[in-house]
């Protein structure tokens, strides 16, 4: 047996007998030793009572020890220190700086380190410390080399996203040795990408709680970022021309007050659509549908930019460019029809059948002189929309038909003629259909918009 | 100044004759609604009052210009593609038709003409009714007479209708078939054109049951959205859409 390894003893028994065996053995003796009591009460000398009585224990007890078999156990201890995990974040939000026109967040959480050096070294002789940089992923670093590289910070700061939740479950995980794990402290400026990038989740409280040792979080940079960013905008990949395109826009905005923002839309440094939206105080996030119609074919770079304030973090995230295919839509053709006639369902079917020609008919069904014999919600006829044809909309139409439009009719256009004239001149098509009761053989009160014609 | 030779003459007269006036044709008489009947071996024309009537209803109501005259026409006869709209009605069994009128009508239907199958008997199930049946089944073998819902746009081509009717409700429905995406034939089994027949005195020669004059109305109503159906098809359906397509563009 070799003593010099052992440094440290205790006593124990080495019966094997069960517990409650010892126990009713002790009652036992105990039971005869007060019955002795009662034996020798018969004994007139003190001194042989106090003999026998002392006899009679010694006896008790010594049956007892050997019951008990009690022997020392020596025992070889050693004392384990428990790990602490530091983990400083190495992402590139750490380049941010911690206060407005100060040093970087990286700088300054090394400086820290670098002052609470030896701190960490009175921690050692009780402690192992295990220094880990973490953003996706952790890596092993050390501590003394991190505190020498406090000018070059931002170089260190490169990590492509931060995840603390999955960095602090690999600290613990990564174990050296059976060591259990006393606590952890984490050194980020808390832009999280994974599951804390908006708030405390309850499945990341249980994967914290699963860790089983406290964490402590020493948060990186003074103040939170002022930022304006354009998050996402949504949009096709090709329109028609002269057809509406709608682009969605999402931004997002942190440390600002409740602001309108104006978000716009440049061609080519063309403003073709605005809009100002609201975004900030209790409002992060806004989202906002811009408008516009493309006039020409083409493939073009569109960018949807808002204003750059005083005081952001980036710049860069204040715009986002799309490209955009505009292509030829099909033809617009509106059929304007003073009566029903066989000619006329010819006209409209060999033109609604054409998959190239998108075609609006308005039919002339009741003229005034027409006694329909019924109240007007009898009816399924809608009011004529002359307004809405010629003068709103006729400038979105490729060629507008007249067919069979008689002169009454014309009449009731006659504000509207200088407006078709134009639009004949600027590009659009008219075609004049006779019938019946236009440009036939007895017509000689032509309308004036045939002075439109060459 | 030389003299007229008799050859000269001649040649003038014969010069003159090219100029002889010929019979003017209005210009758009071919785009007026003339409805024609169906002429066949059986009684063919048993309500003569009816459609000259409905033409005045059609030309008085709406602004659809009609003739007064109804033209009659064997199925056979080639001017039969001259009247997009005819009319089929009897009040007893039709005869059998020949093959040729058959194949006659059924390219009339294809190119886009309209057939109205009247019923002058009203009787639901009657002679009239299967000998028709059996008749559009020899014209249309593929197509089949479907009841025409009440959405359809022949109910608001011109008035707003909740059903068909005529001089006589045999059925509360009339059927159709459908030829290309439109109505080609339509059967009436309530002696529609019965409820229009009105002589040149001034009265209604058929009593119209069981609605009265009230039903007569509806009755005509129907034969102007008929006449309005064939000539614009489902232009109603299209205002559905106006607003959509007038939005599409903006300038």
């Amino acid at each position: 047996m070799d003593s010099a390894s052992y440094n440290a003893w205790r006593l124990t028994s080495l019966s094997t007998l069960p517990g409650w065996a010892i126990a009713i053995a002790c009652v036992a003796l105990c039971f005869a030793i007060w019955l002795s009591f009662r034996g020798i009460r018969a004994e007139p000398s003190a001194l042989r009572r106090r003999v026998l009585v002392g006899l009679r224990a010694a006896a008790g007890l010594l049956l007892l020890v050997l019951l008990l078999e009690p022997g020392v156990e020596l025992r070889a201890e050693s004392r384990v220190r428990a790990r602490i995990a530091l983990l400083l974040d190495t992402s590139r939000s750490m380049r941010f700086p911690a206060a407005p026109n100060g040093v970087s967040r990286a700088e300054a959480m090394l400086t820290w380190l670098k002052s609470r050096l030896p701190d960490l070294s009175a921690l050692a002789s009780r402690f192992q410390i295990d220094v880990y940089g973490f953003d996706k992923e952790l890596q092993p670093q050390d501590a003394d080399k991190l505190a020498g590289q406090v000018q070059k910070a931002d170089e260190i700061a490169q990590g492509p996203s931060t995840d603390i939740v999955g960095a602090l479950s690999s600290a613990a995980a990564a174990g050296t040795g059976g060591r259990p794990l006393a606590g952890l402290i984490v050194a980020s400026d808390g832009a999280d990408n994974a599951e804390l990038s908006e708030a405390m989740t309850p499945q990341a409280t249980s994967e914290l709680r699963k860790l089983g040792a406290p964490v402590f979080a020493l948060p990186v940079g003074a103040q939170a970022l002022k930022d304006l960013a354009i998050d996402k905008v949504v949009v096709d990949d090709f329109a028609f021309v002269r057809n509406q395109v709608t682009v969605d826009v999402s931004i997002s905005a942190r440390g600002f007050p409740s602001t309108d923002v104006p978000i716009v839309i440049k061609r080519e440094g063309q403003i073709v659509a605005q809009k100002t939206v609201r975004v900030g105080g209790g409002q992060q996030r806004a989202e906002a549908k811009l408008s516009f119609v493309p006039d020409r074919t083409g493939k073009f770079a569109f960018q949807v930019a808002a204003p750059v304030y005083e005081g952001e973090a980036l710049a860069q995230n204040n715009s986002r460019s799309f490209v955009l295919k505009v292509i030829r839509d099909r033809v617009r053709v509106v059929l304007v029809v003073g009566r029903p006639s066989w000619d006329v369902r010819f006209l409209r079917q060999l033109l609604k059948r054409d998959p190239n020609v998108d075609l609006i008919s308005f039919f002339i069904l009741r003229t005034p002189g027409d006694d329909t014999h019924s109240s007007q919600d009898e009816l399924s006829l809608i009011p004529f929309p002359t307004q809405e044809i010629f003068q709103e909309q006729l400038k979105t139409f490729d060629l507008v038909i007249f067919q069979d439009f008689g002169n009454r009719p014309w009449y009731h256009l006659s504000q509207y003629l200088d407006g078709i004239a134009s639009y004949v001149r600027d590009g659009g098509a008219l075609a004049i259909v006779g019938g019946e009761q236009a440009l036939s053989a007895s017509d000689s009160r032509q309308p004036r918009s045939t002075a439109s014609c060459p | 100044m030389a003299a007229w030779s008799r050859r000269t003459l001649l040649k003038a007269a014969l010069a003159a004759g090219a100029a002889w006036p010929l019979r003017a044709l209005a210009f758009g008489e071919a785009s007026r609604l003339v409805f024609a009947q169906l002429r066949h071996g059986g009684r063919w024309d048993p309500r003569p009052d009816g459609l000259p009537r409905l033409a005045w209803e059609v030309a008085k109501r709406t602004s659809i210009e009609t003739s007064p005259i109804v033209r009659a026409l064997s199925a056979a006869d080639p001017d039969l593609f001259r009247y997009p709209f005819v009319v089929l009605s009897s009040d007893v069994a039709l005869p059998s038709m020949a093959d040729a009128e058959v194949s006659a009508l059924r390219r009339y239907l294809s190119y886009g003409g309209f057939l109205l199958v009247d019923d002058a008997s009203a009787l639901s199930g009657g002679p009239f009714e299967m000998s028709a049946r059996e008749l559009l089944a020899r014209v249309l073998p593929a197509a089949r007479l479907a009841r025409v819902a009440r959405e359809h746009v022949l109910y608001k081509s011109f008035y707003l209708l909740d059903g068909p009717t005529g001089r006589s409700v045999a059925r509360p429905d009339v059927e159709g078939i459908d030829v290309g995406g439109r109505l080609a034939v339509l059967y009436s089994p309530n002696d529609l054109v019965g409820a229009f027949a009105r002589d040149s005195l001034g009265s209604w020669e058929l009593e119209v049951v069981p609605g009265g004059e009230g039903q007569r109305e509806k009755a005509i109503r129907l034969g102007v959205n008929l006449a309005m159906y064939a000539l614009c098809l489902d232009y109603k359906e299209d205002q559905v859409h106006i607003p959509f397509i007038m939005k599409r563009r903006r300038i």
